[in-house]
């Protein structure tokens, strides 16, 4: 509706207060700790497991023995875990996914967020849709806090891109917490 | 018209139920506290917020066109809408021109406030909520009662009865659990079913044209991933201008909300699917018409954590659907008088002015003093109840007449002393109510001053 727009456009023209400058943003402070135990346990605070010192060989036989009764699973480092399902006929094709391995890119220490972008999902969907979630993370690649996450990420943002911080979760029958609301029902990250 | 302290009257009929949601909305505002003093440049966040949405709200014009011509650049289509009901049919048309006709829709006020479900289900399309507290309500066929926690109102045994009633599950199945499972067993149908996905958005980027939108049960990404067309609908305030102000902002969020130290997700789009859609709904539906009141429209800084509501000692013991508006509680009580003066003039009116709202307001907002000054104005406009007009009338003559003031003091305070307690405590008295009146004073202070401070002179 192109009359609306000039409509809407020229009554904030009208109506706007005077000009005010942005803020800049500050370096804050950062913790001189280890920041991928502080990254750990935040991530267990809400409901995520943390695994690390383990080779890239070892994660596949973790994985594997962490979650034996996974039959449809995506994988897009086969040296981790094979993919046996195919992302060709669409979305809902994973439907009974029970297991997806995926890169993350960034670790948040604060918050126990994982950056991870369409690059590692060529289904956006699959790190949803999967019973289990397991994103893999270069240690090194963890950062205090999302201002730092997002200079790392800079001013172009991927097609699709998503912090990640826990499991699906849910607190709306009685604020009592209920991990794996419509989303993965338990989210493992590797630190590497 | 009903006003809020007849509604919340109702509300408050089952005192064991309001102490429970009492409590259990300042566990949340405790959550919070717990949350944000784990941040040592907390209070520095929030003025950096505050001054990013004021610059904002001084160049939104500009920052709306650059946001439009990036994200149609990213290959969203950007539509316009200055009213709810143009917004509705701008919706309806695009799931139209797709032959939609099952819509899965994660949380967004926006679409509430608009009355989108019900416009679109009687033009025979079927919409499902599909964050759990959503369709809790929707199946109870209920308005939210707080924005982060729609059906915090409601205890298990209902939710439990509900579910049993309209998804099959056990009678007496009460555990949340298992209701939860029982919901998401019926919402991935749902999701897999659905031709269009709808979303709110949280943050809107100019610089990006791509948006931002937070859940923690990963529904809103659920349905957008699996349905064809994506459809985002956001408030024209809902606009920041650079990626890096997304950092302050979802710092601010969750941790003012529940207490998190963020969503479990926080997802970013920019661009659709290949193959699929994704539009954009830019609504003004009176945001314009506030920008123009100076006084009030630093209340388009809310980002909608809910921190103002589950601090506010009114909203926790008058439950959300006592304010009768999509956005309850402090922060509903000043932006409904703009939407309808007449119709929300007692809003402004719930609420004992303490400024617990605008101290954990994560975006700086001055919600009590704005409180404060609807209250002038509907005052002026004459949208008092006749009750309220003729008290205040009454006391202003009152206290302008020093030697009647005086009198009545003490002819009060004798015959209070006498009265029968039937008469004190008769319909007229408010106060009375639910409350015991102060003793009678022996004297009054006037009198008190002239016999101890005025050095014994009448």
């Amino acid at each position: 509706m192109e009359k609306s727009k000039e409509t809407i456009l020229s009554r904030i023209k009208k109506s706007k207060p005077e000009s005010t400058p942005l803020p800049e943003i500050p370096d804050f402070a950062i913790p001189s700790s280890d920041l991928s135990l502080l990254f750990a346990q935040t991530l267990e605070k809400v409901g995520g497991r943390v695994v690390h010192g383990l080779s890239r060989e070892e994660v596949g036989s973790a994985i594997r023995k962490a979650f034996p009764e996974a039959r449809h699973c995506w994988s897009d480092t086969p040296d981790v875990l094979e993919s046996n399902v195919s992302l060709h006929q669409g979305p809902h094709q994973l439907e009974n996914l029970d297991l997806a391995v995926v890169q993350g890119e960034i670790g948040v220490a604060e918050n126990g967020a994982v950056w991870v972008t369409e690059a590692a999902l060529p289904q956006r969907v699959l790190a949803f849709i999967t019973l289990d979630l397991i994103l893999l993370l270069d240690k090194n690649q963890i950062v205090w806090n999302m201002h730092q996450a997002y200079q790392k990420i800079g001013h172009s943002l991927p097609g699709f891109g998503i912090f990640i911080s826990g499991p699906s979760k849910t607190a709306d029958i009685e604020q009592s917490l209920v991990i794996g609301a419509q989303g993965p029902t338990s989210l493992t990250v590797f630190l590497l | 018209m009903i006003d809020h302290a007849t509604r919340a009257k109702r509300f408050n009929a089952d005192e064991k139920k309001v102490n429970w949601h009492d409590e259990t909305l300042w566990f949340v505002r405790h959550k919070r506290d717990l949350s944000s003093k784990g941040i040592p440049e907390w209070e520095q966040l929030r003025e950096l917020a505050a001054a990013i949405k004021a610059n904002v709200l001084s160049h939104l014009d500009e920052y709306l066109l650059e946001f439009e011509k990036n994200a149609i650049a990213n290959g969203i289509q950007v539509h316009w809408a200055k009213n709810a009901e143009e917004h509705n049919q701008i919706v309806h048309q695009i799931i139209q021109k797709v032959k939609g006709k099952k819509v899965v829709k994660s949380k967004s006020m926006l679409t509430e406030e608009c009355h989108l479900n019900e416009y679109l289900e009687e033009r025979q399309i079927e919409v499902i909520d599909t964050d759990l507290g959503e369709r809790i309500i929707q199946l109870s066929k209920e308005a939210p009662s707080h924005i982060v926690m729609p059906a915090i109102h409601m205890k298990k045994e209902e939710v439990g009865d509900l579910f049993h009633e309209k998804l099959g599950t056990p009678a007496g199945l009460y555990d949340p659990q298992l209701l939860t499972a029982a919901a998401r067993e019926q919402l991935r149908f749902r999701f897999l079913q659905a031709d269009v996905a709808l979303t709110g958005v949280n943050f809107a980027i100019a610089e990006t044209g791509g948006f931002v939108v937070c859940t923690n049960e990963g529904n809103a990404d659920m349905g957008v991933h699996l349905a064809p067309v994506h459809i985002a609908c956001m408030g024209i305030e809902k606009l920041i201008p650079k990626v890096e102000h997304l950092g302050v902002f979802l710092r601010l969020l969750a941790r003012s909300a529940t207490g998190q130290p963020i969503t479990a997700y926080s997802s970013h789009f920019r661009t659709p699917r290949p193959g699929c859609e994704m539009h954009i709904v830019l609504v003004d539906n009176g945001r314009t018409e506030l920008l123009g009141r100076p006084d009030f429209r630093k209340s388009l800084n809310c980002i909608r954590c809910g921190a103002c509501m589950n601090t506010c000692p009114i909203y926790r013991r008058s439950g959300g659907h006592s304010y009768d508006y999509t956005i309850p509680g402090p922060i509903g009580s000043i932006l409904s008088p703009n939407i309808d003066m007449r119709k929300h003039s007692s809003l402004p009116f719930a609420s004992t002015l303490c400024g617990s709202c605008s101290d954990v307001c994560p975006v700086k907002i001055d919600i009590h003093t704005q409180l404060y000054k609807w209250r002038q104005i509907i005052a002026k406009e004459g949208h008092l109840p006749a009750s309220k007009r003729w008290s205040m009338r009454m006391a202003g003559w009152l206290m302008a007449h020093p030697t009647l003031f005086r009198l009545s003091g003490k002819v009060g305070r004798r015959i209070l002393s006498i009265l029968p307690r039937q008469l004190v405590y008769g319909r007229w008295n408010e106060w009375g109510k639910a409350r015991e009146m102060p003793p009678p004073p022996a004297q009054s202070f006037h009198d008190w001053y002239l016999n101890n401070r005025n050095n014994g002179k009448k």
